[in-house]
């Protein structure tokens, strides 16, 4: 008798159905929530800095762009008040933020920033799987110590070194210059480790093929084996392109001294201000877009790599 | 042939002609954070005036983000700027670490520059550098919503409180102010206390603190005074701006920051208003430090000569009255500049140099960092009612008594 009164197998109670059927809906708010919380920010970023001044006070909110487009912020010499460029929600777009932006030498700073991002990746890429490779392949007398001091580098916190950097620097006259900057970066511990774990996970035979047919440790190296070695060159090229745009301190230290020298993160702290300095939030933003967008860009046409990356070095972020 | 050696030589002319005048000529480095681009502008015109009074010294401006970290590097490494801003809460920190040499008796006319701002660089008894320009604390008041209330403008904390009260509604709070020292301070002084006494001892416990607590505790219980934050605005001059408050107490970096974001605003810059002591105001100010030879490598007895007259000239007489002139938002240092600064700042600005002749430094011993966060915590308590006035008042004296005996 008692056994009648459960559920038959396969058929389950309205409560659990109506649960199943609510568990997507649920999922999809808290997707679509995370997805808001980082996209609207991103929105505001770029209506805002599209705006001129008063209306970015008066409507932070106001998305829609509405026509006229690119309206003067200034009409005789007298800044227009807000409510003749938003309406609360929509706005007329303008271009004062940027305007100011590239007189603020904007421009400099993006080629700066490109150039010292581009050496140093291409210098990584090229030191990194040399000194990997020899340590993976090559025995010589101390390959184990040098490779343990290397990784102990990787221990010490980085604002420990800035100052004697900086006194070395001084020293060698390297201070604001470019080289102050892409020599002392230009091969890095977390690399070095990265691909000497990769070549040791390539099979020596493949070498011993290459010794057969008579080819040279460089031939071997730079026509066998790094072609081989393309996942983890892409994700160090990803780690160090974008750990050098991004960097601040150092380039503070080695390059503050000479505003031609910045980089976009030196530029925009310095719009952002100091002391006595009042924020303009269209100029800023309008240097916070330009600043976001290459990495962008790289980021949405390498995303796969970008995935792969971190998944192959297991280190997301470093 | 011939052409490549007429130019080689032309060139090698031209490089040790260039050697030899940059062996005549002092290099000198200005380090500084940046300010409004009307600011920086104004002060490479100064530069430049020097430089054309001086043609064996060549300035370099260097203005800097993040400009803590930069000079702290520098002090660290024994090698910094020639010249360089120093912000009067760092001065006793960076005089005790000798990292700037005491200039003052160096300077022409040093009795030009308001007794107040001196005695913010004053350390130890010396001089130790001009200020560079400053600003003062003033109430700002939305004219429309005094009028539309009926108010008048307050002269003392009664008409303050009652003034507030007067223009609080459902959606305007009378005043903004944070509940932090820096703000806190001229209630302190206009009730006649202070945190150190003349001898450097604590000063704070006193009934004079008391009235004051009492007096800004009463504005936020009541709930005619309300933060920022508390407003939805990132700081007072925004909650200012978009009408949500009728009075703030700022200093001068309102006035740009107001005729920028908010060109329709109907505003009115008064003085503080008075408290049982008579006025008082708090100056924020910033001055050339020339730096100690003994502390940078680069300070050499041509460059150390160079910067003082750098400084010397960019304070002097004639420096103040390019800082008068172009108008922007901090004001000239010396009393003589103070015309010209209201003719191209406009005339409605004068409670700001008003300020001037009685205002107290922003400026602590070595260390009172802690003193000031505890003093700040506390505040805001006391102004939400989790703290009575005596507690606080106890409180404060205590942590400034450990600050002063960490010092000893």
């Amino acid at each position: 008798m008692a056994a009648e009164a459960l559920p038959r197998l396969g058929e389950v109670s309205p409560v659990v159905r109506l649960v199943r059927r609510l568990v997507p809906y649920v999922g999809y708010t808290l997707l679509i929530t995370a997805a808001l919380s980082q996209i609207v920010p991103f929105v505001l970023t770029v209506a805002n800095s599209f705006k001129c001044l008063p209306a970015v006070s008066a409507a932070p909110i106001a998305f829609l762009p509405t026509p006229p487009f690119f309206v003067e912020c200034q009409a005789d010499g007298v800044t227009r008040s807000a409510s003749e460029t938003t309406s609360g929600i929509t706005f007329n777009p303008a271009l004062e933020g940027y305007q100011s932006v590239f007189e603020a030498n904007l421009g400099r700073w993006l080629f700066n920033t490109a150039f010292i991002a581009l050496a140093i990746m291409l210098l990584r890429l090229l030191f990194d799987s040399l000194a990997g490779y020899a340590l993976a392949r090559i025995r010589f007398p101390g390959n184990r110590i040098i490779f343990t001091i290397i990784l102990g580098t990787m221990m010490i916190p980085g604002v420990v070194l800035l100052i004697p950097r900086f006194i070395i620097l001084k020293q060698l006259g390297m201070l604001n210059a470019y080289s102050g900057i892409i020599i002392p970066l230009m091969a890095d511990a977390f690399g070095i480790f990265l691909m000497k774990q990769f070549f040791e996970s390539i099979p020596n035979e493949i070498e011993e093929a290459g010794q057969v047919d008579g080819a040279n440790r460089f031939i071997m190296f730079f026509r066998i084996i790094l072609p081989m070695a393309t996942p983890a060159l892409t994700a160090l090229a990803i780690f160090s392109f974008q750990g050098a745009w991004n960097n601040f301190l150092d380039v503070l230290i080695v390059l503050g001294g000479n505003q031609d020298l910045w980089t976009l993160p030196l530029g925009l702290s310095f719009l952002r201000g100091g002391s006595g300095r009042t924020l303009i939030w269209n100029e800023f933003l309008a240097g916070s877009v330009i600043t976001t967008l290459p990495m962008a860009i790289i980021f949405f046409a390498f995303q796969r790599y970008f995935v792969e990356g971190v998944n192959y070095s297991g280190l997301a972020g470093q | 042939m011939r052409l490549t050696r007429t130019l080689f030589m032309a060139l090698m002319l031209v490089v040790s002609m260039g050697a030899v005048s940059a062996q005549d000529q002092t290099t000198i480095m200005l380090a500084g954070w940046s300010s409004s681009d009307s600011e920086n502008a104004a002060l490479q015109a100064q530069i430049d005036a020097f430089q054309a009074a001086n043609p064996d010294v060549a300035v370099e401006l260097n203005l800097v983000p993040d400009y803590d970290t930069f000079m702290q590097t520098g002090f660290a490494s024994g090698d910094y700027a020639n010249v360089f801003y120093v912000d009067s809460s760092k001065l006793q920190d960076w005089a005790s670490a000798k990292v700037i040499a005491p200039i003052g008796d160096q300077l022409t006319n040093v009795e030009g520059i308001y007794e107040s701002l001196r005695s913010v660089f004053t350390y130890d008894g010396q001089l130790y550098c001009p200020a560079k320009d400053f600003s003062t604390l003033t109430l700002q008041y939305n004219i429309d919503m005094f009028d539309a209330a009926g108010v008048a403008v307050p002269t003392t904390w009664e008409e303050l409180a009652a003034a507030a009260e007067a223009l609080t509604t459902a959606d305007v709070a009378g005043l903004t102010v944070n509940p932090e020292l820096a703000r806190f301070l001229p209630f302190l002084y206009q009730s006649g206390g202070a945190v150190l006494d003349a001898e450097g001892g604590v000063a704070l416990d006193s009934d004079a603190t008391r009235a004051a607590v009492q007096a800004v505790v009463d504005l936020f219980v009541n709930g005619y005074a309300r933060t920022a934050t508390d407003l939805g605005a990132g700081w007072a001059g925004e909650a200012f701006g978009q009408g949500k408050v009728a009075m703030a107490m700022e200093g001068n970096w309102v006035i740009q920051y107001l005729e920028d974001n908010f060109p329709d605003l109907n505003w009115g810059v008064a003085e503080l208003p008075a408290g049982p002591a008579g006025k008082a105001t708090m100056a924020f100010t910033v001055c050339y430090g020339v730096a100690d030879p003994e502390s940078n490598v680069s300070q050499t007895p041509e460059a150390l000569a160079a910067s003082i007259r750098l400084v010397d000239f960019l304070t002097g007489d004639e420096g103040a009255m390019m800082v008068g002139e172009s108008g922007f938002g901090p004001m000239p240092t010396r009393g003589v500049a103070a015309e010209p600064w209201l003719s191209a700042r406009g005339e409605a600005f004068k409670p700001f140099v008003d300020g001037a002749e009685y205002a107290y430094p922003w400026s602590f011993p070595p260390g009172f960092g802690t003193f000031i966060d505890t003093f700040n915590t506390n505040l805001v308590e006391a102004t939400k009612g989790n703290l009575s006035v005596d507690e606080f008042v106890t409180s404060a004296a205590e942590a400034a008594q450990e600050a002063v005996d960490e010092l000893n």
